[in-house]
């Protein structure tokens, strides 16, 4: 992701990134920009304390949301994605420390919905605020980002399940099979199983009907 | 050492109730190590399960919820499942019991490594598996149709072990201080008896006002506590009580460990449901479920010292029948003396039980003789000794004309609708319905020998129950003659 980053300062003498030529922040007033924009989205938080924010700048929206809710004794966990990798790289030369939030900056999809801490985040069901001048800047990652759906080819994913043996039976499957459902059905009905068969068919009652829903879905 | 695995997805009461097998097995085998499997939501409940070496926890629910968003990859619900169990899968163990016995945990179950099975598991010819005929009658996995026994009664039968009270896990310092608190209140108190209420369940199945009843109905009795967890909304439930009776009622904010505690220095413990019932009734303590009505749901979760107590029987005018239910012993076992007389289906389970321990003329063959209208299931025996006859003969003949198959087909219909029946041939027919409905033979000549010899089981047990009618109608001839 090639993009051109200037850093110019504000009528109020913060630094401003400017990345292909658009502002991400107000050139007159970004901590008033980004306190009007933290009083709109604190509403949104209050029933989570996990939230994603789609697009960094310079962190004037995240700052001041951090202030607002720490203003009413919250303290949530916040992580935000930017895809631009010169960019958090600008910011962070910028503020010359630490952040207090955890930045995620991996512009591949794919590869950063199968990041275990980030999944784990994703389980506290986060509310997803949108910083709109970062999100217009990167809309293909952001939009690709939302829309994604995991494949539910076996080909695709058994190569990431961490039980060697159960990773075995599985490749073994997919070379015959398509899709996890297909799998279940042709086990479910089969005469001799052995103990990957019984595996499966106990994961099948967890997902329940589901298993075939959930697909049919998507 | 031997290794057991105990795998217990039961949640709530019954998770309580089919642990209490575990201080009988313990003891009968003390050599061995228990591990228990168990779903994630039952982790706080673990607490005060004993003699468990170590717990490991599945969470379903995650599993689910992660395989069903669809921006998760397929893998992590996988692997959420497997990880969590790997450990367990890579053990020898000397017997792995299932106890929960649905689909789920009979597959799982049976693909761990194991040199005994006990329970319910699925061999490798993909058929239901059973330990005994307790397991096969009362499982969830090929019976479709509620068996009124209580789960731990049940365990206890299969196991051939008597039913111990459970030593439940509690904190010594907690201990102490219930022990101190509940001593002087003993000493102060007119009766000694010292009455826990899970006023949450109650009125949670009866309302605040037959809560509040319950309560003034019991004040007589002894000194009466509200025991409830330590929720905002139970606080909230009990402050409403003092609100609308105008009273401060004792009560003891507890959690399952430090109820352990509590439950033993109480006389009685009243409730409608819910785990902490389930503790006091497995410390020993005479416990009361109060219903507005049976059902078999709430029998099922009946713990050992405890009974159904409806809440017409309650608040019954013609007698004291709380002072009856506070000093009368109940024993352990299927004892249902004080369950409503009308309805047969509560007696079915044990009934079939006492048949295969060839025991028909127990005290609960007695209760049921009392109960029932002897002629008319004299007369519905014989209609379904008819079927299994009829069936039989088609089966015996070439099956495969037409008229043969029909009148086959027409038996095993009959015969299926005497298992949704309430009568006593039903228990029996419905384990002959289980098992045709799930038998998994491709092959037909293997099919037909496999319906033959299950309706020559079915015979016989009908056979059983006839025996056992015909003492029954000449005991109470007998008695009649003899103007008892």
């Amino acid at each position: 992701m090639s993009s051109t980053i200037i850093i110019e300062t504000s009528k109020t003498g913060l630094s401003i990134p400017k990345v292909n030529g658009v502002y991400l922040h107000s050139t007159l007033d970004p901590i008033k920009e980004a306190e009007a924009f933290a009083r709109t989205q604190i509403t949104r938080t209050e029933k989570t304390n996990a939230i994603l924010i789609l697009g960094l700048g310079f962190a004037y929206h995240v700052d001041e949301l951090m202030k607002q809710l720490r203003a009413t004794n919250r303290h949530c966990n916040i992580k935000v994605i930017e895809p631009n990798k010169g960019l958090v790289q600008a910011y962070l030369d910028n503020i010359n420390a630490s952040p207090n939030f955890q930045i995620i900056s991996d512009n591949d999809i794919v590869r950063l919905y199968q990041e275990t801490e980030f999944i784990n985040f994703l389980k506290l069901k986060p509310v997803i605020i949108s910083h709109n001048n970062s999100f217009n800047a990167n809309k293909t990652f952001f939009s690709t980002m939302l829309s994604y759906r995991a494949s539910l080819q076996m080909q695709d994913f058994v190569d990431k399940v961490d039980d060697l043996n159960f990773r075995s039976y599985l490749i073994e499957q997919s070379t015959q099979i398509d899709s996890l459902h297909q799998l279940i059905d042709h086990v479910a009905s089969a005469r001799d199983i052995n103990r990957n068969d019984k595996l499966l068919l106990a994961f099948s009652q967890i997902i329940g009907s589901t298993a075939r829903s959930g697909e049919a879905s998507q | 050492m031997n290794k057991s695995l105990f795998i217990n997805f039961h949640s709530g009461a019954a998770f309580i109730n089919s642990c209490s097998i575990l201080d009988s097995l313990k003891q009968s085998n003390p050599h061995t190590q228990y591990f228990m499997l168990t779903s994630a939501s039952n982790e706080e409940l673990s607490k005060v399960i004993n003699h468990i070496e170590g717990f490991f926890f599945l969470d379903q629910a995650e599993i689910r919820n992660c395989w069903n968003t669809p921006i998760f990859n397929k893998n992590i619900a996988i692997n959420l499942f497997i990880n969590k169990i790997k450990t367990l899968l890579n053990i020898k163990w000397y017997e792995v019991i299932n106890v929960s016995n649905n689909n789920f945990a009979a597959y799982l179950a049976s693909a761990f490594d194991a040199e005994n099975y006990i329970g319910t598991f699925i061999d490798d010819k993909h058929h239901v598996q059973y330990t005994d005929k307790y397991f096969e009658l009362t499982n969830e996995v090929i019976i479709p149709k509620n068996i009124p026994a209580p789960l731990a009664e049940r365990l206890g039968k299969s196991f051939g072990l008597p039913m111990n009270n459970m030593s439940f896990n509690r904190i010594e310092k907690f201990d102490k201080i219930t022990s101190e608190k509940f001593k002087k209140i003993k000493e102060n108190s007119n009766s000694g008896k010292l009455i826990g209420i899970d006023i949450i369940s109650i009125v949670k199945n009866l309302g605040n006002k037959a809560a509040y009843s319950v309560i003034e109905k019991l004040d007589d009795t002894g000194e009466v506590f509200l025991i409830s967890d330590q929720s905002q909304n139970s606080i909230s439930v009990i402050n409403e009580l003092h609100q609308e009776s105008g009273r401060v009622f004792k009560s003891i904010t507890c959690n399952v460990i430090t109820f352990a505690s509590v439950a033993r220095y109480l006389t009685a413990f009243y409730a409608s449901d819910g785990v902490f019932a389930s503790i006091a009734s497995n410390s020993n303590v005479q416990t009361f479920y109060i219903s507005d009505t049976y059902n078999i749901k709430l029998i099922q979760s009946l713990g050992p010292n405890s009974c159904i107590i409806t809440t017409s029987e309650l608040f019954s005018t013609e007698n004291n029948r709380i002072e009856l239910a506070a000093t009368h012993n109940i024993s352990l076992g299927f004892n249902y003396s004080r369950i409503c007389a009308d309805n047969i289906e509560l007696h079915n389970a044990d009934f079939i039980l006492s048949l295969e321990s060839h025991n028909a003329e127990n005290n609960n063959c007695n209760l049921i003789r009392e109960k029932i209208n002897l002629g008319l299931e004299k007369n519905y025996l014989a209609t379904t000794v008819r079927h299994t006859l009829g069936a039989l003969r088609s089966l015996r003949t070439d099956i495969k004309t037409p008229t043969n198959a029909n009148n086959f087909v027409e038996y095993i219909g009959n015969l299926f609708e005497v298992a949704d029946s309430s009568s006593l041939a039903s228990t029996v027919t419905t384990i002959f319905k289980s098992r045709i409905e799930n038998n998994t033979f491709d092959d037909v000549a293997e099919n037909i020998t496999y319906i033959e010899s299950q309706l020559f089981e079915l015979k016989n047990n009908l056979k059983l129950i006839a025996i056992y009618l015909e003492n029954a109608i000449t005991i109470k001839a007998l008695s009649q003659d003899a103007g008892v």
